[in-house]
């Protein structure tokens, strides 16, 4: 094995079972509440949309972050895009400038644990997760945020 | 955000400045099967960086496991430096990974400049 993620997730510490329990409990009410959330939001029925910007954007271009308007009107009621969820802290990100870091092809996703494909993913140099939406404590990995193709123009 | 409390822990802190150790160092404090200290892992593309000045820019206390859905603690204090990601390539994966993961160092494989 050579991935130290993938090593971390066999080898980390066991949490207590109240920890456990706690985070469990977390996971479903968030769960609960976004269900309630959807279905209350359902007579508006949003769906994300399904046009995919056409704009080229590459390695190393400098783009502009959507308002946070634009971007809600992009989302489907979960508040994703093709399966691409926009969290809380990319809020702060909105109407910045950012300088591209990389187009994403192939990546590990741990949720499946699998490889996925994709050719509408980016990250933006200076755009990290702040690691906010974790259960009990902020997580410190420091990952980039996934940036759909249609949340940015190019400049 | 560091909070004053999770700063006084660990061996370093936000904006210091280290060196990453010799291979030679770096070999006795690894596990010979695992390659690794409790749960860090120590990659191949790591050996590049040894001899290197980096600053630190987070002191990792807490991991979300994706994989799992709950927040663990590593074995022990892991650190993220300055630029350092990985390059994605793995033996286990079909193809390169554009994750782009900060690379975790261990304080045993890290030292301050004074």
């Amino acid at each position: 094995m050579n991935c130290q993620l993938k090593f971390l997730d066999e080898n980390s510490e066991k949490n207590t079972w109240f920890s456990d329990k706690l985070q469990y409990s977390m996971r479903k009410y968030r769960y609960y509440r976004k269900k309630i959330l959807v279905a209350l939001r359902s007579i508006k029925s949003r769906s994300a949309s399904s046009q995919i910007n056409q704009d080229e954007i590459n390695e190393g271009d400098i783009v502009k972050v959507l308002s946070k308007t634009e971007i809600k009107n992009t989302l489907d009621r979960f508040g994703k895009i093709r399966g691409c969820s926009f969290l809380k802290g990319m809020y702060d990100d909105c109407d910045k400038q950012f300088k591209i870091y990389k187009k994403l092809e192939y990546f590990f996703d741990e949720t499946r644990q699998r490889m996925l494909k994709s050719n509408t993913l980016y990250f933006l140099e200076g755009s990290y997760c702040d690691g906010r939406s974790a259960y009990l404590k902020p997580c410190d990995r420091h990952c980039f945020y996934f940036w759909h193709k249609n949340w940015l123009e190019k400049v | 955000m560091i909070t004053k409390k999770q700063n006084q822990k660990g061996k370093f802190q936000v904006g210091d400045t280290v060196m990453v150790r010799s291979r030679d160092d770096i070999i006795k404090s690894l596990d010979p099967t695992t390659k690794a200290i409790g749960d860090c892992l120590f990659t191949n593309q790591m050996w590049d960086y040894c001899g290197s000045k980096h600053k630190v820019v987070k002191v990792v206390r807490a991991i979300f496991n994706e994989h799992r859905q709950r927040t663990s603690k590593p074995k022990s204090t892991l650190y993220i430096l300055d630029n350092l990601i990985c390059n994605g390539i793995v033996d286990d994966f079909p193809h390169k990974c554009d994750h782009s993961c900060f690379l975790l160092w261990h304080e045993n494989w890290l030292e301050e400049i004074k």
